[in-house]
Protein backbone atom coordinates (compact mmCIF):
# COMPACT_ATOMS: atom_id res chain seq x y z
CA UNK A 1 0.00 0.00 0.00
CA UNK A 2 2.95 2.25 0.73
CA UNK A 3 4.13 1.85 -2.86
CA UNK A 4 0.72 2.70 -4.30
CA UNK A 5 0.62 5.89 -2.27
CA UNK A 6 4.15 6.76 -3.30
CA UNK A 7 3.32 6.22 -6.96
CA UNK A 8 0.13 8.24 -6.61
CA UNK A 9 2.13 11.22 -5.40
CA UNK A 10 4.58 10.79 -8.28
CA UNK A 11 1.93 10.69 -10.98
CA UNK A 12 -0.91 13.08 -10.27
CA UNK A 13 -3.16 13.42 -13.28
CA UNK A 14 -4.97 16.70 -13.28
CA UNK A 15 -8.35 17.64 -14.66
CA UNK A 16 -9.49 21.19 -14.95
CA UNK A 17 -13.01 22.07 -13.82
CA UNK A 18 -13.89 25.71 -14.54
CA UNK A 19 -16.79 26.89 -12.35
CA UNK A 20 -17.50 30.09 -14.32
CA UNK A 21 -14.13 31.78 -13.80
CA UNK A 22 -13.11 34.97 -15.58
CA UNK A 23 -10.75 32.79 -17.71
CA UNK A 24 -7.58 34.26 -16.25
CA UNK A 25 -7.02 31.39 -13.86
CA UNK A 26 -7.53 28.87 -16.70
CA UNK A 27 -4.85 30.52 -18.74
CA UNK A 28 -2.45 30.45 -15.79
CA UNK A 29 -3.18 26.73 -15.30
CA UNK A 30 -2.33 26.11 -18.94
CA UNK A 31 0.80 28.22 -18.47
CA UNK A 32 1.95 25.93 -15.70
CA UNK A 33 1.87 23.03 -18.15
CA UNK A 34 3.94 24.74 -20.85
CA UNK A 35 7.62 23.85 -21.42
CA UNK A 36 8.85 26.76 -19.34
CA UNK A 37 7.42 25.36 -16.09
CA UNK A 38 7.15 21.72 -17.25
CA UNK A 39 4.94 20.00 -14.69
CA UNK A 40 5.68 16.64 -16.35
CA UNK A 41 8.93 16.39 -14.38
CA UNK A 42 6.76 15.77 -11.29
CA UNK A 43 4.67 13.30 -13.27
CA UNK A 44 1.77 15.74 -13.52
CA UNK A 45 -0.31 15.43 -16.67
CA UNK A 46 -3.44 17.16 -17.90
CA UNK A 47 -6.17 14.64 -18.73
CA UNK A 48 -9.48 15.24 -20.41
CA UNK A 49 -11.70 12.73 -18.65
CA UNK A 50 -12.74 12.82 -15.00
CA UNK A 51 -12.38 9.03 -14.82
CA UNK A 52 -8.62 9.35 -15.28
CA UNK A 53 -8.12 12.26 -12.89
CA UNK A 54 -6.43 12.25 -9.48
CA UNK A 55 -6.72 15.99 -8.90
CA UNK A 56 -9.58 18.30 -9.79
CA UNK A 57 -8.44 21.89 -10.30
CA UNK A 58 -11.44 24.11 -9.61
CA UNK A 59 -11.33 27.73 -10.64
CA UNK A 60 -13.95 30.47 -10.36
CA UNK A 61 -17.16 31.06 -8.42
CA UNK A 62 -19.97 28.54 -8.72
CA UNK A 63 -23.16 30.10 -10.05
CA UNK A 64 -26.78 28.99 -10.07
CA UNK A 65 -26.38 27.23 -13.38
CA UNK A 66 -23.45 25.00 -12.53
CA UNK A 67 -23.09 24.69 -8.75
CA UNK A 68 -24.81 21.29 -8.62
CA UNK A 69 -22.61 19.96 -11.37
CA UNK A 70 -19.37 20.20 -9.40
CA UNK A 71 -20.53 17.65 -6.87
CA UNK A 72 -21.88 15.51 -9.71
CA UNK A 73 -18.49 15.72 -11.44
CA UNK A 74 -16.60 14.69 -8.32
CA UNK A 75 -18.92 11.72 -7.81
CA UNK A 76 -17.90 10.44 -11.25
CA UNK A 77 -14.20 10.42 -10.35
CA UNK A 78 -12.32 7.27 -9.41
CA UNK A 79 -11.30 7.63 -5.76
CA UNK A 80 -8.90 8.81 -4.40
CA UNK A 81 -9.44 12.18 -6.09
CA UNK A 82 -8.29 15.44 -4.55
CA UNK A 83 -9.72 18.90 -5.08
CA UNK A 84 -7.56 22.00 -5.43
CA UNK A 85 -9.07 25.47 -5.56
CA UNK A 86 -7.14 27.77 -7.88
CA UNK A 87 -7.56 31.53 -7.52
CA UNK A 88 -9.15 33.80 -4.96
CA UNK A 89 -12.57 33.11 -6.45
CA UNK A 90 -12.54 29.42 -5.57
CA UNK A 91 -10.87 30.07 -2.21
CA UNK A 92 -13.51 32.40 -0.85
CA UNK A 93 -15.34 34.06 -3.73
CA UNK A 94 -13.34 37.30 -3.33
CA UNK A 95 -15.29 40.30 -4.51
CA UNK A 96 -18.14 38.16 -5.85
CA UNK A 97 -19.12 37.13 -2.33
CA UNK A 98 -22.45 38.97 -2.25
CA UNK A 99 -23.06 38.72 -5.95
CA UNK A 100 -26.65 38.07 -7.06
CA UNK A 101 -25.75 34.94 -9.07
CA UNK A 102 -23.43 33.18 -6.64
CA UNK A 103 -25.14 30.74 -4.26
CA UNK A 104 -22.17 29.33 -2.33
CA UNK A 105 -18.45 28.74 -2.00
CA UNK A 106 -16.62 25.89 -3.67
CA UNK A 107 -15.88 24.40 -0.24
CA UNK A 108 -19.55 24.43 0.64
CA UNK A 109 -20.05 21.97 -2.19
CA UNK A 110 -17.03 19.66 -1.97
CA UNK A 111 -14.12 19.11 0.39
CA UNK A 112 -11.19 21.17 -0.89
CA UNK A 113 -7.73 19.73 -0.11
CA UNK A 114 -5.61 22.75 -1.07
CA UNK A 115 -6.20 26.43 -1.74
CA UNK A 116 -4.05 28.47 -4.08
CA UNK A 117 -4.89 32.17 -3.61
CA UNK A 118 -4.07 34.92 -6.10
CA UNK A 119 -6.00 36.73 -8.77
CA UNK A 120 -4.82 35.00 -10.86
CA UNK A 121 -2.08 32.96 -9.10
CA UNK A 122 1.19 32.84 -11.00
CA UNK A 123 2.24 29.44 -12.43
CA UNK A 124 4.94 29.32 -9.73
CA UNK A 125 2.24 29.68 -7.10
CA UNK A 126 0.22 26.86 -8.69
CA UNK A 127 3.28 24.57 -8.70
CA UNK A 128 4.04 25.52 -5.07
CA UNK A 129 0.44 24.74 -4.16
CA UNK A 130 0.59 21.32 -5.79
CA UNK A 131 3.90 20.56 -4.06
CA UNK A 132 2.33 21.57 -0.73
CA UNK A 133 -0.57 19.23 -1.44
CA UNK A 134 1.88 16.38 -2.17
CA UNK A 135 3.79 17.09 1.05
CA UNK A 136 0.60 17.22 3.06
CA UNK A 137 -0.52 13.86 1.69
CA UNK A 138 2.79 12.14 2.54
CA UNK B 1 17.42 -16.81 -2.36
CA UNK B 2 20.65 -17.88 -4.02
CA UNK B 3 18.96 -21.03 -5.20
CA UNK B 4 16.16 -19.09 -6.84
CA UNK B 5 18.69 -16.85 -8.53
CA UNK B 6 20.62 -19.75 -10.00
CA UNK B 7 17.51 -21.57 -11.05
CA UNK B 8 16.41 -18.42 -12.89
CA UNK B 9 19.74 -18.23 -14.70
CA UNK B 10 19.40 -21.89 -15.45
CA UNK B 11 15.99 -21.38 -17.03
CA UNK B 12 17.22 -18.54 -19.16
CA UNK B 13 20.12 -20.69 -20.30
CA UNK B 14 17.81 -23.51 -21.24
CA UNK B 15 16.27 -21.18 -23.79
CA UNK B 16 19.39 -21.66 -25.82
CA UNK B 17 19.81 -25.36 -25.19
CA UNK B 18 19.24 -27.77 -28.04
CA UNK B 19 17.23 -30.45 -26.26
CA UNK B 20 14.37 -29.42 -24.07
CA UNK B 21 14.00 -32.26 -21.62
CA UNK B 22 16.61 -31.71 -18.96
CA UNK B 23 17.03 -32.90 -15.41
CA UNK B 24 18.49 -30.94 -12.55
CA UNK B 25 20.42 -32.51 -9.74
CA UNK B 26 21.33 -30.54 -6.66
CA UNK B 27 23.98 -32.34 -4.73
CA UNK B 28 27.64 -32.33 -3.81
CA UNK B 29 27.66 -36.05 -4.00
CA UNK B 30 29.44 -37.72 -6.86
CA UNK B 31 27.22 -40.77 -6.46
CA UNK B 32 24.11 -38.65 -6.91
CA UNK B 33 25.45 -37.22 -10.12
CA UNK B 34 26.26 -40.68 -11.29
CA UNK B 35 22.72 -41.85 -10.56
CA UNK B 36 21.30 -38.90 -12.42
CA UNK B 37 23.42 -39.62 -15.43
CA UNK B 38 22.40 -43.23 -15.29
CA UNK B 39 18.75 -42.27 -15.14
CA UNK B 40 19.18 -40.04 -18.12
CA UNK B 41 21.08 -42.76 -19.86
CA UNK B 42 18.12 -45.05 -19.51
CA UNK B 43 16.32 -42.69 -21.88
CA UNK B 44 18.89 -42.36 -24.58
CA UNK B 45 18.88 -39.12 -26.46
CA UNK B 46 18.16 -36.84 -23.53
CA UNK B 47 20.49 -34.13 -22.40
CA UNK B 48 21.67 -33.98 -18.82
CA UNK B 49 22.49 -31.01 -16.68
CA UNK B 50 24.24 -31.46 -13.38
CA UNK B 51 23.88 -28.74 -10.80
CA UNK B 52 26.66 -29.09 -8.32
CA UNK B 53 27.38 -27.75 -4.85
CA UNK B 54 30.75 -26.19 -5.58
CA UNK B 55 32.78 -24.58 -8.30
CA UNK B 56 33.53 -27.51 -10.53
CA UNK B 57 37.09 -27.80 -11.63
CA UNK B 58 37.47 -28.12 -15.42
CA UNK B 59 39.19 -31.47 -15.05
CA UNK B 60 36.23 -32.68 -13.03
CA UNK B 61 33.87 -31.59 -15.76
CA UNK B 62 35.90 -33.59 -18.17
CA UNK B 63 35.69 -36.58 -15.90
CA UNK B 64 31.94 -36.33 -15.59
CA UNK B 65 31.47 -35.86 -19.28
CA UNK B 66 33.69 -38.83 -20.02
CA UNK B 67 31.61 -40.87 -17.63
CA UNK B 68 28.44 -39.84 -19.37
CA UNK B 69 30.02 -40.38 -22.74
CA UNK B 70 30.70 -43.97 -21.88
CA UNK B 71 27.13 -44.36 -20.74
CA UNK B 72 25.31 -42.54 -23.50
CA UNK B 73 27.80 -42.97 -26.24
CA UNK B 74 28.14 -39.21 -26.73
CA UNK B 75 28.71 -35.92 -24.95
CA UNK B 76 25.79 -34.83 -22.84
CA UNK B 77 26.97 -31.62 -21.25
CA UNK B 78 25.78 -28.19 -22.17
CA UNK B 79 25.51 -26.14 -19.03
CA UNK B 80 26.75 -26.53 -15.52
CA UNK B 81 25.40 -24.27 -12.83
CA UNK B 82 25.92 -24.14 -9.11
CA UNK B 83 23.26 -24.51 -6.46
CA UNK B 84 24.28 -24.85 -2.83
CA UNK B 85 22.49 -27.52 -0.88
CA UNK B 86 23.46 -27.88 2.75
CA UNK B 87 20.61 -30.24 3.41
CA UNK B 88 21.77 -33.85 3.71
CA UNK B 89 18.40 -35.30 2.88
CA UNK B 90 18.72 -33.83 -0.56
CA UNK B 91 21.50 -36.18 -1.51
CA UNK B 92 20.06 -36.25 -4.92
CA UNK B 93 16.83 -34.75 -6.04
CA UNK B 94 15.44 -34.26 -9.44
CA UNK B 95 13.65 -30.95 -9.60
CA UNK B 96 11.77 -30.55 -12.76
CA UNK B 97 10.94 -31.91 -16.09
CA UNK B 98 11.52 -28.71 -17.88
CA UNK B 99 9.37 -29.17 -20.93
CA UNK B 100 6.32 -28.69 -18.71
CA UNK B 101 7.51 -25.49 -17.11
CA UNK B 102 9.66 -23.84 -19.75
CA UNK B 103 6.81 -22.49 -21.92
CA UNK B 104 5.14 -21.07 -18.81
CA UNK B 105 8.40 -19.47 -17.78
CA UNK B 106 8.85 -18.09 -21.29
CA UNK B 107 5.41 -16.59 -21.34
CA UNK B 108 5.40 -15.22 -17.80
CA UNK B 109 8.94 -14.13 -17.11
CA UNK B 110 11.77 -13.97 -19.55
CA UNK B 111 10.79 -12.85 -22.99
CA UNK B 112 7.14 -12.73 -21.95
CA UNK B 113 5.07 -10.74 -19.50
CA UNK B 114 7.58 -9.40 -16.98
CA UNK B 115 10.34 -8.65 -19.46
CA UNK B 116 7.92 -7.01 -21.92
CA UNK B 117 6.47 -4.81 -19.21
CA UNK B 118 9.83 -3.58 -17.99
CA UNK B 119 11.10 -3.08 -21.51
CA UNK B 120 7.95 -1.13 -22.34
CA UNK B 121 8.48 1.12 -19.31
CA UNK B 122 12.01 1.87 -20.44
CA UNK B 123 10.96 2.55 -24.03
CA UNK B 124 8.09 4.79 -22.95
CA UNK B 125 10.55 6.70 -20.76
CA UNK B 126 12.92 7.17 -23.70
CA UNK B 127 10.01 8.31 -25.86
CA UNK B 128 8.74 10.82 -23.30
CA UNK B 129 12.21 12.08 -22.45
CA UNK B 130 13.10 12.63 -26.11
CA UNK B 131 9.77 14.38 -26.65
CA UNK B 132 10.50 16.59 -23.66
CA UNK B 133 13.97 17.46 -24.90
CA UNK B 134 12.62 18.27 -28.36
CA UNK B 135 10.12 20.61 -26.71
CA UNK B 136 12.95 22.11 -24.66
CA UNK B 137 11.91 20.90 -21.24
CA UNK B 138 13.10 18.51 -18.58
CA UNK B 139 10.82 15.50 -18.95
CA UNK B 140 9.66 12.82 -16.52
CA UNK B 141 11.84 10.62 -14.25
CA UNK B 142 13.00 7.16 -15.36
CA UNK B 143 10.25 5.02 -13.81
CA UNK B 144 7.37 7.37 -14.58
CA UNK B 145 5.57 4.68 -16.60
CA UNK B 146 5.78 2.32 -13.65
CA UNK B 147 4.50 4.96 -11.21
CA UNK B 148 1.54 5.64 -13.49
CA UNK B 149 0.72 1.96 -13.72
CA UNK B 150 1.04 1.22 -9.99
CA UNK B 151 -1.03 4.29 -9.19
CA UNK B 152 -3.79 3.07 -11.50
CA UNK B 153 -3.70 -0.31 -9.72
CA UNK B 154 -4.68 1.46 -6.50
CA UNK B 155 -7.50 3.49 -7.97
CA UNK B 156 -11.16 2.63 -7.92
CA UNK B 157 -12.60 0.84 -10.96
CA UNK B 158 -15.80 2.49 -12.13
CA UNK B 159 -18.23 0.78 -14.47
CA UNK B 160 -20.86 3.05 -16.02
CA UNK B 161 -24.41 2.01 -15.15
CA UNK B 162 -25.42 2.05 -18.81
CA UNK B 163 -22.50 -0.12 -19.91
CA UNK B 164 -22.64 -3.70 -21.14
CA UNK B 165 -20.52 -4.82 -18.21
CA UNK B 166 -18.94 -8.08 -19.40
CA UNK B 167 -17.58 -6.69 -22.67
CA UNK B 168 -16.57 -3.44 -20.99
CA UNK B 169 -14.45 -5.24 -18.38
CA UNK B 170 -13.13 -8.03 -20.58
CA UNK B 171 -11.92 -5.94 -23.52
CA UNK B 172 -8.84 -4.33 -21.85
CA UNK B 173 -7.87 -7.69 -20.36
CA UNK B 174 -8.10 -9.49 -23.70
CA UNK B 175 -6.32 -6.66 -25.51
CA UNK B 176 -3.51 -6.68 -22.96
CA UNK B 177 -2.98 -10.43 -23.02
CA UNK B 178 -2.91 -10.51 -26.81
CA UNK B 179 -0.36 -7.72 -26.92
CA UNK B 180 1.80 -9.64 -24.45
CA UNK B 181 1.42 -12.74 -26.62
CA UNK B 182 2.68 -10.89 -29.70
CA UNK B 183 5.53 -9.46 -27.68
CA UNK B 184 6.49 -12.91 -26.36
CA UNK B 185 6.44 -14.37 -29.86
CA UNK B 186 8.64 -11.65 -31.33
CA UNK B 187 11.15 -11.70 -28.48
CA UNK B 188 11.32 -15.50 -28.59
CA UNK B 189 12.08 -15.39 -32.32
CA UNK B 190 14.65 -12.74 -31.64
CA UNK B 191 16.49 -14.73 -28.95
CA UNK B 192 15.73 -18.27 -30.12
CA UNK B 193 14.91 -18.23 -33.85
CA UNK B 194 14.24 -21.97 -33.89
CA UNK B 195 10.79 -21.45 -32.33
CA UNK B 196 9.63 -19.78 -35.54
CA UNK B 197 6.95 -21.75 -37.40
CA UNK B 198 5.61 -21.54 -40.92
CA UNK B 199 3.08 -18.73 -41.34
CA UNK B 200 3.97 -16.91 -38.15
CA UNK B 201 4.24 -13.52 -39.85
CA UNK B 202 0.52 -13.78 -40.63
CA UNK B 203 -0.19 -14.72 -37.03
CA UNK B 204 1.79 -11.74 -35.76
CA UNK B 205 0.03 -9.29 -38.10
CA UNK B 206 -3.34 -10.76 -37.22
CA UNK B 207 -2.70 -10.63 -33.47
CA UNK B 208 -1.54 -7.03 -33.73
CA UNK B 209 -4.92 -6.11 -35.23
CA UNK B 210 -6.98 -7.76 -32.51
CA UNK B 211 -6.32 -5.28 -29.63
CA UNK B 212 -7.68 -2.33 -31.64
CA UNK B 213 -10.85 -4.27 -32.48
CA UNK B 214 -11.28 -5.33 -28.87
CA UNK B 215 -10.88 -1.78 -27.57
CA UNK B 216 -13.48 -0.61 -30.06
CA UNK B 217 -15.87 -3.25 -28.71
CA UNK B 218 -15.18 -2.21 -25.12
CA UNK B 219 -15.59 1.47 -25.84
CA UNK B 220 -18.86 1.02 -27.66
CA UNK B 221 -20.06 -1.14 -24.75
CA UNK B 222 -19.45 1.76 -22.36
CA UNK B 223 -22.55 3.62 -23.52
CA UNK B 224 -20.74 6.94 -23.76
CA UNK B 225 -21.40 9.17 -26.77
CA UNK B 226 -17.87 10.54 -26.91
CA UNK B 227 -16.43 7.03 -26.71
CA UNK B 228 -18.67 6.22 -29.68
CA UNK B 229 -17.07 9.09 -31.58
CA UNK B 230 -13.66 7.68 -30.77
CA UNK B 231 -14.74 4.25 -31.96
CA UNK B 232 -15.98 5.62 -35.27
CA UNK B 233 -12.69 7.42 -35.83
CA UNK B 234 -10.63 4.38 -34.83
CA UNK B 235 -12.62 2.24 -37.23
CA UNK B 236 -12.06 4.59 -40.15
CA UNK B 237 -8.39 4.83 -39.30
CA UNK B 238 -8.10 1.05 -39.20
CA UNK B 239 -9.75 0.74 -42.60
CA UNK B 240 -7.13 3.09 -43.98
CA UNK B 241 -3.87 1.83 -42.44
CA UNK B 242 -4.36 -1.95 -42.47
CA UNK B 243 -4.12 -2.48 -46.22
CA UNK B 244 -0.94 -0.43 -46.82
CA UNK B 245 0.65 -2.13 -43.81
CA UNK B 246 -0.03 -5.62 -45.09
CA UNK B 247 1.11 -4.75 -48.62
CA UNK B 248 4.30 -3.29 -47.17
CA UNK B 249 5.01 -6.45 -45.14
CA UNK B 250 4.37 -8.47 -48.32
CA UNK B 251 7.56 -7.07 -49.86
CA UNK B 252 9.94 -8.97 -47.53
CA UNK B 253 7.68 -12.00 -47.94
CA UNK B 254 8.02 -11.83 -51.75
CA UNK B 255 11.76 -11.21 -51.53
CA UNK B 256 12.43 -14.25 -49.37
CA UNK B 257 9.49 -16.25 -50.79
CA UNK B 258 8.50 -17.48 -47.35
CA UNK B 259 5.90 -16.61 -44.73
CA UNK B 260 8.16 -17.65 -41.87
CA UNK B 261 9.88 -14.90 -39.89
CA UNK B 262 12.99 -17.06 -39.49
CA UNK B 263 13.38 -17.39 -43.29
CA UNK B 264 12.81 -13.68 -43.78
CA UNK B 265 15.52 -13.03 -41.21
CA UNK B 266 18.03 -15.44 -42.74
CA UNK B 267 17.37 -15.95 -46.44
CA UNK B 268 18.05 -12.55 -47.90
CA UNK B 269 21.59 -12.08 -49.15
CA UNK B 270 21.46 -8.35 -48.49
CA UNK B 271 19.07 -6.54 -46.11
CA UNK B 272 15.75 -5.91 -47.82
CA UNK B 273 15.80 -2.21 -47.00
CA UNK B 274 18.74 -1.61 -49.38
CA UNK B 275 16.68 -2.41 -52.46
CA UNK B 276 14.33 0.21 -53.91
CA UNK B 277 11.16 -1.75 -53.23
CA UNK B 278 12.35 -2.59 -49.72
CA UNK B 279 13.01 1.05 -48.94
CA UNK B 280 9.56 2.15 -50.13
CA UNK B 281 7.95 -0.66 -48.16
CA UNK B 282 9.93 0.34 -45.08
CA UNK B 283 8.63 3.91 -45.27
CA UNK B 284 5.05 2.69 -45.70
CA UNK B 285 5.44 0.27 -42.78
CA UNK B 286 6.80 2.98 -40.46
CA UNK B 287 3.94 5.35 -41.26
CA UNK B 288 1.28 2.64 -40.99
CA UNK B 289 2.66 1.45 -37.67
CA UNK B 290 2.58 5.03 -36.47
CA UNK B 291 -1.17 4.94 -37.04
CA UNK B 292 -1.49 1.48 -35.53
CA UNK B 293 0.16 2.49 -32.26
CA UNK B 294 -1.94 5.67 -32.28
CA UNK B 295 0.89 8.19 -32.22
CA UNK B 296 0.38 11.85 -32.89
CA UNK B 297 -0.39 12.58 -36.49
CA UNK B 298 -2.95 9.76 -36.40
CA UNK B 299 -4.26 9.89 -32.84
CA UNK B 300 -7.64 11.40 -33.68
CA UNK B 301 -9.38 8.49 -31.97
CA UNK B 302 -7.80 9.30 -28.61
CA UNK B 303 -7.54 13.06 -28.92
CA UNK B 304 -7.32 14.48 -25.38
CA UNK B 305 -8.31 17.99 -26.39
CA UNK B 306 -11.37 17.33 -28.56
CA UNK B 307 -12.93 14.11 -27.32
CA UNK B 308 -11.21 13.71 -23.95
CA UNK B 309 -9.49 10.38 -24.41
CA UNK B 310 -11.93 8.95 -26.96
CA UNK B 311 -12.09 5.19 -26.61
CA UNK B 312 -10.52 5.23 -23.13
CA UNK B 313 -12.83 7.91 -21.72
CA UNK B 314 -14.93 5.69 -19.46
CA UNK B 315 -12.10 3.48 -18.22
CA UNK B 316 -10.54 4.00 -14.82
CA UNK B 317 -8.25 2.18 -12.43
CA UNK B 318 -6.58 -1.03 -13.47
CA UNK B 319 -8.55 -1.31 -16.73
CA UNK B 320 -7.15 2.02 -17.91
CA UNK B 321 -3.72 0.90 -16.72
CA UNK B 322 -3.92 -2.25 -18.85
CA UNK B 323 -4.90 -0.27 -21.95
CA UNK B 324 -2.03 2.19 -21.48
CA UNK B 325 0.45 -0.59 -20.73
CA UNK B 326 -0.63 -2.58 -23.78
CA UNK B 327 -0.09 0.50 -25.92
CA UNK B 328 3.40 0.95 -24.51
CA UNK B 329 4.24 -2.72 -25.09
CA UNK B 330 3.05 -2.44 -28.69
CA UNK B 331 5.16 0.68 -29.08
CA UNK B 332 8.22 -1.18 -27.77
CA UNK B 333 7.91 -4.22 -30.07
CA UNK B 334 7.03 -2.48 -33.33
CA UNK B 335 10.64 -1.32 -33.97
CA UNK B 336 11.75 -4.90 -33.26
CA UNK B 337 9.28 -6.26 -35.80
CA UNK B 338 10.43 -3.75 -38.42
CA UNK B 339 14.07 -4.68 -37.81
CA UNK B 340 13.30 -8.39 -38.04
CA UNK B 341 11.50 -8.05 -41.35
CA UNK B 342 13.49 -5.31 -43.08
CA UNK B 343 17.08 -5.39 -41.87
CA UNK B 344 17.79 -8.34 -39.57
CA UNK B 345 21.09 -9.58 -38.21
CA UNK B 346 24.18 -7.73 -37.12
CA UNK B 347 24.79 -8.89 -33.55
CA UNK B 348 24.97 -5.99 -31.09
CA UNK B 349 24.25 -3.56 -33.92
CA UNK B 350 20.61 -4.47 -33.33
CA UNK B 351 20.51 -2.05 -30.39
CA UNK B 352 21.60 0.83 -32.61
CA UNK B 353 19.12 -0.17 -35.33
CA UNK B 354 16.36 -0.38 -32.76
CA UNK B 355 17.04 3.12 -31.55
CA UNK B 356 17.22 4.53 -35.07
CA UNK B 357 13.75 3.15 -35.84
CA UNK B 358 12.45 4.34 -32.48
CA UNK B 359 13.88 7.79 -33.12
CA UNK B 360 12.05 7.84 -36.45
CA UNK B 361 8.76 7.24 -34.63
CA UNK B 362 9.51 9.90 -32.01
CA UNK B 363 10.50 12.47 -34.63
CA UNK B 364 7.42 11.90 -36.79
CA UNK B 365 5.32 12.13 -33.67
CA UNK B 366 6.86 15.41 -32.56
CA UNK B 367 7.05 17.30 -35.82
CA UNK B 368 3.51 16.80 -37.07
CA UNK B 369 0.17 18.20 -35.98
CA UNK B 370 -2.82 15.91 -35.53
CA UNK B 371 -4.63 15.13 -38.77
CA UNK B 372 -8.39 15.21 -39.02
CA UNK B 373 -9.82 11.77 -39.63
CA UNK B 374 -10.75 12.61 -43.24
CA UNK B 375 -7.23 13.84 -43.89
CA UNK B 376 -5.81 10.59 -42.48
CA UNK B 377 -8.01 8.51 -44.77
CA UNK B 378 -7.05 10.60 -47.80
CA UNK B 379 -3.40 10.38 -46.86
CA UNK B 380 -3.41 6.61 -46.54
CA UNK B 381 -5.57 5.80 -49.54
CA UNK B 382 -4.30 8.39 -52.00
CA UNK B 383 -0.57 8.55 -51.16
CA UNK B 384 0.58 5.66 -48.99
CA UNK B 385 -1.36 2.83 -50.63
CA UNK B 386 -0.16 3.60 -54.21
CA UNK B 387 3.41 3.75 -52.89
CA UNK B 388 3.03 0.31 -51.33
CA UNK B 389 1.55 -1.01 -54.58
CA UNK B 390 4.56 0.34 -56.51
CA UNK B 391 6.83 -1.34 -53.96
CA UNK B 392 5.12 -4.67 -54.54
CA UNK B 393 5.37 -4.36 -58.33
CA UNK B 394 9.07 -3.53 -58.00
CA UNK B 395 9.59 -6.45 -55.64
CA UNK B 396 7.93 -8.90 -58.01
CA UNK B 397 10.09 -7.65 -60.88
CA UNK B 398 13.13 -8.16 -58.70
CA UNK B 399 14.23 -4.60 -57.97
S1 LIG C 1 -9.38 34.45 -9.04
FE1 LIG C 1 -9.24 36.29 -10.28
S2 LIG C 1 -8.33 35.56 -12.17
FE2 LIG C 1 -9.09 33.76 -11.11
S3 LIG C 1 -11.14 33.46 -11.91
FE3 LIG C 1 -11.34 34.71 -10.07
S4 LIG C 1 -11.32 36.80 -10.82
FE4 LIG C 1 -10.54 35.52 -12.47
Amino acid sequence: MEIIKKSLLKSLWVMHAPMSPCNNCDIEILDALTPRYDLERFGIQLVGSIRHADVLLVSGVPNYKNYKKLKYLLDQAAKPCFVVGVGTCSCGRGMFKDSYNSPCNVDDLVKVDAYIPGCPPRPEAIIAGVVKLINALK
Amino acid sequence: MKKIFFITIFFISTLFAEKIQIRVVASDDKLARYIAIQEAASKVGQEVIVVSGEQIHPSKIEKISMMSKSLLGRDTYEYIFLVHTKDDSMKYSIFWTIDKILPLFNFLIFPGLLFSIFFAFIISFIDRKLTARIQWRQGPPLWQGMYDFIKLLGKEVLIPSRAQKTIFVLSPIVGFSITVLVSTMLWLYFFVPKYSFSGDIIVVLYLMTVPAVVYMLGASASGNVVAGLGVSREMKLMLSYELPLITAILVPVIKSSSIKILDIMQNSSQPIIFSLSGFLAFLVAVISFQAKIGLVPFDASEAEQEIAGGITIEYSGILLGLIKLAKQILYSIVPLFIIMTFFPGGGLLVVIKYFIVLLLFVLIRNTNPRLKIGQSINFFWKIIFPISLIAIILAVSGK
